[in-house]
């Protein structure tokens, strides 16, 4: 096979060819480089020798440039510009070579020309040759040899001196010249073939080395592909390996490797952090059961111990102890590492400190309970306010509603989960509107788009009624985003009726023909209707800033504190008194003081009525008094002596009744005995002695004699007894007498009063009737020590014919068991005694008319004491009411008396 | 393949009337004589012709007249002192060089005079402002004259073929053989160089 048949040879031929191609054309782009600076270069020579051999042609003292500097410049740039502009342009052209070679010999011509034929400038030409192998490439120099051959011809034909410098030569003489060109290109071009050749067969082994050089990396790049791969798969095995490391290093949770017996054999830092023990000193123990103590969890470390001896993982959470025994709570997580046959060769354990995730669990649990606690109180809250409550999300979605927002909205709150849902019908008006209002109107959507609504009113149109609401709402954000919103509805249907009512009252006020005023505790006013004003002559403002003494000259108390002391404790006042208006005019008032207490400040209301007229009125009314006093005096005597009569029957009665029994009592009494034994003394009194000691009957009659004494003991007891009560019954009716006496002239003795005292002395008066008709008594009396100033004597009058008129209900009713409750109470300043009997009772229809005068519901009454039961209540300033469900069903009298005494009694 | 075509063509065409323009414009420059006058034909007619000349007797005289900047007659220099290794006899050569009138002497200073003062038995002489040129009736640099002995012209132009080209020619053989085998007809050559003195001197 020959080298050509060789594809490979072949291959590498062509390979050849292409470096040599290559490498050649790289070298010519050299060369051309080295030429273009040497035509640069020779045109500046030709330029030096022109200059320099001839640089000026002259006419005596006249010169002007030579025309060979001309020629130099003009014919050696077009030389030397036209060769680089070619290689410029045909840089890996083979005529670019010839084109320099031409060139070349053409400026050895125009040298040798230059130079006057010298033929030291023929040495151009071979430097010339020389310079033109350099390219390696002997075609140039057959053309350069051509050309200079040719240059020689001509010249030497028709212009020898231009080329041999002399005109004698012999028209052959350019082949001598050419026979050295050729004599030296016969050396220069075998040179130049066995250089390219020597390049070529360089360019031919280093295509073989490439090609060897190919082979081998190919073949070293299929076998380190394995150890590539192999290489890369244990750094990332080393890589995995130490950020596994530097994960169990820096990691924060204790890392321990173990044996298979779960002995620890390697910790990380955070285990000697976490634990306390160093790594030599962690060393065979026992991972997650080294740490156990009081409060570990048994059943867990029992776990762990069973995972253990099984080779099985686990996960635990339990409270370890480290090495200085302090507590805390650890996330234990233990997992076997098994070798490829399954066989556990150790445990790894990663272990957490949780303690502060405990903690804020057990926080957290505490804050669930105490938010289920607000959520309850908030529910509880939101359920118990009077006022309806509506919060939605931004979606219209209801998140929360209470139970009076239902109430009022009715089926709205519970219906309608989304704004989209929210039906039109939803029966909120306009106030004074006949129209539904629009959903986007309606304060909660409002305030789901970010407005705040405040005290929006609106009609709640129910079934039944109508209620007003006010209705604010105001976003869930606080930035006014939106996000939902909250809207509180209140009923103010009452309020706005209470309003109108205080707007009444106040035009009523305002308008009243009273004057009426309202006072501080200093005593000056705060308020005054216009009738105030108009009546004083002042001005609003101007009465504003006066008090009641500026306008009250004569007042009718020393001080204002005392007075406005005395206001509050009676609460209601009615004075007489008189102001003086702006024009110093006295007006006669009766002013009615009232004390109240509003907003934590006390006021008084005064409301003057003028009572001029009164006056006057009062005037001629004492004159007729004083006509009418006569005939009065002698009705009232008559009715004065009724009521004594009354009175003093009514203690008649008891003293009867005690009279009755002494008399009883002397009828039956051991006295009767006592004259049996004296006259049986008499009998035997000359044996007497002997009749005591032998007399059977005389034996007998010191023990009787004790029996009668003890008798009469007890009668004179009993007598006494009677007589005590007869004699207070007689001084009852000899003070009754004295009062009634008084009366006529001057009122009662005020004294101290204890309650329980007055309740016994009553049912002392009483007793002998109610023990007759068996009445049960009760007594319930909250403060027996309780007690009051108040005239005896008239209180007794009252109780004792409460008592009185209790027994005779009991009676006509027949009770068959008959009680008598008396109930005493204090409240305030006053003392309340009732007078409660399960008797007849009292028509419903007549209990308006028990107090008048000769009105009775008795078969024996008179229609009196009641009467004047209720007329001495109201004189020691207090008051008798009744009360009863009907016949049948008992009645109740409460007799209401001041504590204190009054300052000026009425009547 | 056009435009590259037409490239080479116009270039090689570009190169060759460039190369045939400028040969042609030097060769006229070299090869045209410039004019001569009329030349003194006996020495004895110039007016103290021995105090310029100091001519010796039964010797023949080369005058070269040259003007010392001119390049062309740089290549007169170099001839005549290759023909000067040939002469038989030891002619009086004078060269007068040409020098302004108000110019110092050293303004004939140049590679020409060195060139001529290298000559053996070479005398340099100043023509100021060209008045012994005027009596010869010289006009042209590099313009040689031969009197024989006897003082009369034998030899009159240059001795270079064309202008600034040394080497052997029909001149210097004529030139050589007035020097060493006198003969009784004058022969006149053509002469190349630069003008000696301007038209209005």
């Amino acid at each position: 096979m020959t080298i050509m048949d060789n594809p490979e040879n072949n291959l590498n031929s062509n390979g050849t060819d292409q470096l040599f191609l290559s490498r050649y054309e790289k070298e010519c782009d050299r060369v051309h480089w080295f030429i273009c600076w040497l035509m640069v270069a020779q045109w500046f020579l030709g330029i030096t020798f022109a200059v320099f051999y001839s640089p000026l042609t002259w006419i005596g003292q006249q010169y002007e440039v030579h025309v060979h500097v001309w020629a130099a410049i003009l014919m050696g740039g077009s030389f030397s510009g036209f060769a680089i502009l070619w290689l410029r342009m045909f840089p890996h052209a083979a005529h670019s070579r010839h084109v320099v070679a031409i060139i070349q010999m053409l400026w050895s011509a125009l040298l040798i020309h230059l130079s006057g034929g010298r033929i030291e400038t023929h040495f151009h030409v071979f430097a010339s040759l020389a310079i033109l192998s350099i390219y390696r490439d002997w075609k140039i120099m057959i053309t350069a040899t051509i050309v200079i051959a040719l240059d020689h011809i001509v010249r030497g034909i028709f212009y020898p001196l231009s080329a041999f410098g002399i005109v004698t030569e012999s028209p052959y003489r350019w082949i001598e010249h050419a026979a050295w060109v050729i004599f030296e290109v016969s050396f220069l071009v075998p040179g130049c073939i066995r250089r390219r050749n020597e390049i070529r067969e360089l360019c031919n082994r280093q295509t073989e080395i490439e090609e060897a050089k190919t082979n081998v990396d190919r073949k070293v790049a299929e076998r380190t592909i394995d150890l590539v791969a192999a290489n890369q798969r244990l750094a990332e095995k080393t890589t995995e390996a130490e950020v596994l490391a530097l994960v169990a290093k820096h990691t924060h949770n204790a890392v321990a490797i173990t044996d298979q017996n779960g002995e620890i054999t390697w910790v990380n830092d955070a285990f000697e952090s976490l634990t306390g023990y160093e790594r030599d000193e962690a060393k065979g123990l026992k991972v997650g059961l080294f740490g156990r103590g009081e409060y570990t969890d048994p059943e867990t470390v029992k776990h762990m111990e069973q995972q253990l001896a099984n080779g099985q993982g686990f996960d635990v959470e339990l409270l370890q102890y480290g090495k200085s025994a302090v507590p805390y709570w650890s996330s234990l997580e233990v997992r076997p590492i098994c070798d490829i046959d399954g066989s556990v060769t150790k445990f790894i354990s990663i272990e957490s400190n949780i303690s502060e995730r405990k903690r804020a669990e057990l926080r957290l649990k505490k804050l669930a309970k105490d938010h289920q606690q607000q959520t309850s109180t908030l529910d509880a809250v939101l359920q118990s306010i009077p006022d309806g409550i509506l919060a939605a999300d931004e979606n219209g979605n209801m998140i929360c509603y209470n139970q009076r927002a239902v109430e009022m909205l009715g089926a709205l709150a519970n219906d309608y989960s989304s704004s989209a849902d929210w039906p039109e019908d939803h029966g909120l008006f306009e106030v004074g509107g006949t129209e539904l209002i629009a959903n986007h109107k309606l304060p909660l959507f409002k305030a789901m788009n970010g407005e705040t609504v405040k005290n929006r009113e609106m009609i709640a149109r129910k079934s039944d009624s109508d209620i007003l609401i006010s209705a604010n709402a105001r976003p869930l954000n606080s930035d006014a985003t939106g996000g939902g919103g909250v809207c509180v509805f209140r009923d103010i249907t009452k309020e706005r009726q209470k309003e109108n009512e205080m707007r009444s009252l106040r035009v009523a006020v305002d308008n009243a023909n009273e004057a009426m005023f309202t006072v501080d505790s200093n005593g000056r006013f705060v308020g005054v209707n216009n009738f105030a004003c108009q009546r004083l002559g002042y001005k609003r403002s101007e009465l504003l800033e006066l008090s009641v003494t500026d306008i009250c000259k004569n007042p009718p108390f020393e001080s204002w504190e005392e007075h406005w002391n005395r206001i509050k404790n009676q609460r209601n006042v009615l004075i007489e008194t008189e102001y003086t208006t702006k024009n110093k005019e006295i007006v006669p008032i009766e002013v009615s003081l009232v004390f109240v207490t509003y907003g934590g400040s006390e006021f008084v209301f005064a409301f003057a009525r003028d009572i001029t007229e009164r006056k006057s009125a009062e005037t001629e009314r004492e004159r007729l008094a004083l006509e009418l006093q006569s005939a009065a005096r002698e009705a009232g005597m008559a009715e004065i002596a009724t009521g004594v009569l009354h009175n003093v029957g009514n203690i008649l009665n008891s003293v009867n009744v005690s009279a009755g029994v002494i008399r009883r009592q002397f009828e039956q009494s051991a006295l009767s005995n006592l004259e049996k034994v004296s006259r049986l003394i008499q009998d035997h009194q000359s044996e007497f002695a002997d009749f005591v000691r032998d007399n059977q009957r005389g034996q007998k009659l010191p023990h009787y004699i004790q029996k009668v004494t003890e008798a009469l003991c007890c009668e004179r007891q009993q007598v006494n007894e009677e007589f005590c009560d007869l004699i207070k019954n007689i001084d009852h009716i000899k003070e009754i007498v004295t009062v009634q006496q008084s009366m006529a002239k001057s009122s009662g003795l005020q004294q101290e009063l204890r309650v329980s005292d007055l309740i016994a002395d009553t049912l002392t008066a009483s007793k002998g009737s109610l023990a007759r008709h068996g009445i049960n008594i009760v007594q319930e009396i909250e403060d027996p020590d309780a007690t009051i100033v108040s005239d005896k004597h008239k209180v007794l009058q009252i109780l004792i014919n409460l008592i009185k008129n209790a027994k005779d209900a009991l009676v006509e009713n027949a009770t068959q068991h008959p009680e008598i409750k008396i109930k005493s109470t204090t409240t305030g300043d006053r003392l309340a005694i009732q007078v409660i009997d399960n008797g007849i009772g009292i028509p419903t229809d007549k209990i308006n008319k028990i107090f008048q005068n000769g009105f009775t519901t008795k078969h024996s009454g008179h229609g009196f004491g009641l009467h004047s039961s209720a007329n001495a209540a109201t004189e020691l300033g207090g008051s008798l009411t009744a009360a009863s469900d009907g016949i049948g069903k008992g009645a109740r009298f409460e007799l209401c008396l001041p504590q204190k005494l009054l300052a000026c009694p009425v009547g | 393949m056009f435009w590259e075509i037409t490239f080479k063509s116009i270039g090689f065409a570009a190169l060759i009337a460039m190369f045939g323009f400028g040969t042609f414009v030097l060769t006229d420059y070299s090869s045209r004589p410039a004019p001569t006058g009329e030349i003194l034909e006996n020495l004895e007619h110039l007016d103290d012709s021995q105090f310029i000349l100091n001519r010796r007797d039964n010797e023949s005289t080369v005058v070269l007249f040259y003007h010392p900047h001119c390049p062309c007659t740089f290549a007169t220099a170099r001839c005549l002192q290759r023909l000067s290794t040939d002469f038989k006899t030891r002619p009086q050569i004078i060269a007068l060089a040409y020098c302004p009138e108000d110019q110092p002497d050293r303004w004939i200073e140049s590679s020409t005079t060195r060139q001529l003062k290298k000559i053996a038995d070479v005398r340099v002489v100043i023509d100021r402002d060209g008045s012994i040129c005027q009596q010869f009736g010289v006009t042209t640099s590099g313009h040689t004259l031969i009197y024989g002995p006897d003082a009369e012209l034998r030899f009159s132009g240059g001795i270079t073929p064309y202008r600034g080209h040394e080497g052997y020619c029909r001149a210097s053989t004529a030139f050589m053989q007035h020097l060493n085998h006198p003969q009784k007809h004058p022969t006149n050559w053509p002469v190349f160089g630069c003008q000696i003195t301007s038209n209005n001197q």
